[in-house]
């Protein structure tokens, strides 16, 4: 990062980006310091999600993951007495390797994408059914044991710390993407996804790579878990069906596949509304969902790619129209 | 074993109507290559028709069918023209997503409009019951289920096997870049064949609406259900979907019986898992 780094207008842009997103909570009441919250925890979750997409999988059971985020550490802190932050990593190594067992179990078949979605859509409802019919106090909705404010426990009073929390995971997640789409796996992946038996042909091992990926996502998918878990102290069976994850997909495919930003703008225009909608109108319950359907329906018969390449069209436009305008009046 | 006889016409019941929707789905998948995951909200939507029909101006629904089929036939015709025709040539990812919105769309609208109260239709014939020797009690709407979902499987599989029509079917199911060339018109087929599952969708709504109650959010769920139907039966397979479709009901209605009606639900999956890893192409081979 050195003086060049900085001269470079993208760049530039991404750190004014990030200027306006550190500041912004000292201009937001508590109640959108709420919605801000909840958006950066989606634009982290999108993200998470569409690295499978990138390698081609159509996963859905992404809410498994997440809930194993938010169950595992519950249980553990809830009976055991077990910090969060261990719990948070047995969360991610429960999550990748169930991961890497379904994967493993269903790749093998070699069955066509959309089945492998629809199987792991079906998982993300038989994990409900099993969550709720354990008959514990997981089965109706969890309140987790709260013992004060407790940075070491991953426990804070103050909302603006998870303010901050939840703008790092942004952050670094960003930057995990960024460099591993542009890395070897990156490169692997993207083959996979293009044409996975001409990758096979070449010697790429897709059923290593597919794994890989898949216990990725499903780590972060457990991190953000355990996020929502100590930020909402309180989890409902339904966070392993299929709801999260279809929203995931929906604000993925809104914001754009394949590339880092899209899930981003994806989610952080449509969270937002989607809020708004839910808080403001709370008497037409579901409105928030009608509208993310509209969304995804009007970008997929439209747009097709997605809304963030088209704002880098439209904006790519502009600027070499302003260009060609600047060169032409030389 | 009465008990067990009973949860078996249940069981027999069921079976039938999502061998009927699974049909419908997989023949539509067989032409277009496309799943269609807005069936099962489109069963709920007949079904609050009928509810509607049967408490405002007291219709059975049985009757309001009648109604009903033509009007399905061309919501199936605008479904395929809207959804459907213009993603045939991209990949079915891109389908799947569009009706995962249409789905949550439907299904939001359906739940400003009803609330979340399961609804059941009255029909004459609700709470009649058969008496049969040995304290065998079997409801007559769920004989009548039955049965006509064999009858219209029936029905269809022998269009699909001897009428001209059902040879075109077949041959766009099986290539349909060679079909158009052979002559037949791909789209013509392609509709008429969704409107035929639409027609499906609303008899299994008309034969389950006196015993089920309906809430607008099971949408999801119950096209899973056919998907798994469809897939332990073998893509593109009526016969298969009709025989997949009864073994599925059984399983989860003695599911009910053994496991409680919370795990039960998971049954179907389960085979799902099962029929997946030791016979990936399904029971039976396509068409």
């Amino acid at each position: 990062m050195n003086i060049t780094w900085f001269k470079n207008f993208n760049n530039i842009g991404l750190l004014a980006l990030l200027a306006v997103f550190i500041a912004l909570p000292s201009v937001l009441s508590i109640g959108y310091l709420n919605i801000a919250i909840t958006t950066l925890h989606w634009m982290f979750l999108c993200s998470a999600y569409s690295f499978v997409m990138v390698a081609g999988l159509f996963c859905l059971m992404s809410s498994v993951f997440y809930g194993i985020g938010a169950y595992v550490p519950a249980l553990l802190w809830n009976y055991f007495q077990v910090n969060i932050y261990v719990g948070m990593i047995a969360g991610v190594i429960v999550a990748a390797i169930i991961a890497v067992a379904i994967g493993w179990l269903l790749f093998r078949t070699k069955i066509p994408p959309l089945t492998f979605g629809t199987c792991t859509l079906a998982l993300t409802f038989v994990a409900e059914y099993i969550v709720q019919s354990t008959g514990s106090i997981a089965s109706e909705g969890m309140v987790v044991r709260y013992t004060g404010s407790d940075p070491f426990n991953f426990q804070f009073d103050d909302k603006l710390t998870w303010y901050y929390i939840a703008l790092a995971m942004v952050v670094g997640i960003y930057f995990l993407s960024k460099y591993l789409l542009n890395s070897k796996a990156g490169l692997y992946w993207g083959t996979v996804d293009e044409n996975e038996r001409l990758a096979e042909a070449s010697g790429v091992n897709t059923m290593k790579w597919k794994l890989i990926v898949m216990a990725l996502s499903a780590g972060l998918l457990s991190i953000a878990g355990t996020f929502m878990l100590r930020y909402q102290m309180f989890i409902a069976p339904s966070i392993v069906g299929p709801s999260p994850v279809i929203q995931m997909v929906l604000l993925t495919v809104i914001g754009g596949v394949g590339s880092i930003w899209g899930p981003l703008v994806g989610a952080g225009i449509f969270v937002p509304i989607g809020e708004l909608i839910r808080i403001r109108l709370a008497q037409f319950t579901g409105l928030n969902l009608m509208v993310f359907g509209f969304a995804v329906v009007f970008v997929l018969y439209t747009l097709r790619n997605g809304l963030y390449p088209f704002f880098k069209d439209i904006v790519g436009r502009l600027i070499n129209r302003h260009e060609k305008q600047a060169s032409a009046s030389l | 074993m009465a008990v067990f006889l009973q949860i078996l016409i249940y069981g027999l019941a069921i079976g039938g109507i999502y061998a009927m929707t699974a049909s419908g789905l997989t023949l539509i998948y067989s032409v277009t290559r496309q799943l269609h995951l807005t069936h099962g909200v489109f069963l709920t939507v007949a079904l609050y028709l009928l509810w509607v029909c049967n408490s405002s101006f007291g219709w059975d629904p049985y009757m309001t069918v009648l109604l009903l089929i033509p009007l399905f036939f061309l919501l199936g015709l605008a479904v395929y023209l809207l959804f459907l025709k213009p993603f045939i040539k991209y990949p079915a990812v891109l389908s799947f997503q569009i009706f995962l919105g249409l789905i949550w769309i439907m299904e939001s609208i359906l739940l400003l409009s009803f609330e979340t109260t399961p609804r059941i239709s009255q029909s004459a014939i609700s709470s009649v019951v058969i008496n049969l020797p040995g304290n065998l009690l079997l409801g007559l709407p769920q004989i009548i289920a039955l049965v006509v979902a064999i009858l219209s499987t029936g029905i269809f599989y022998v269009v699909l096997k001897t009428t001209d029509f059902g040879r075109a079917v077949r041959a766009v199911a099986f290539n349909s870049g060679v079909a158009s060339i052979m002559g037949i018109n791909v789209n013509l087929v392609q509709s008429m064949v969704c409107g035929i599952g639409f027609i499906l969708i609303a008899l299994a709504a008309a034969l389950i609406s006196p015993w089920m109650s309906v809430t607008p959010m099971g949408g999801l769920e119950f096209v899973l259900f056919s998907l798994i139907v469809m897939v332990f039966g073998g893509m593109g397979n009526f016969v298969g979907a009709l025989v997949a479709g009864v073994i599925l009901g059984v399983a989860r209605s003695l599911g009910m019986l053994v496991l409680g009606s919370a795990l039960a639900a998971a049954v179907p999956y389960a085979l799902l898992v099962v029929i997946l890893v030791f016979r990936p192409q399904g029971l039976f081979k396509p068409m």
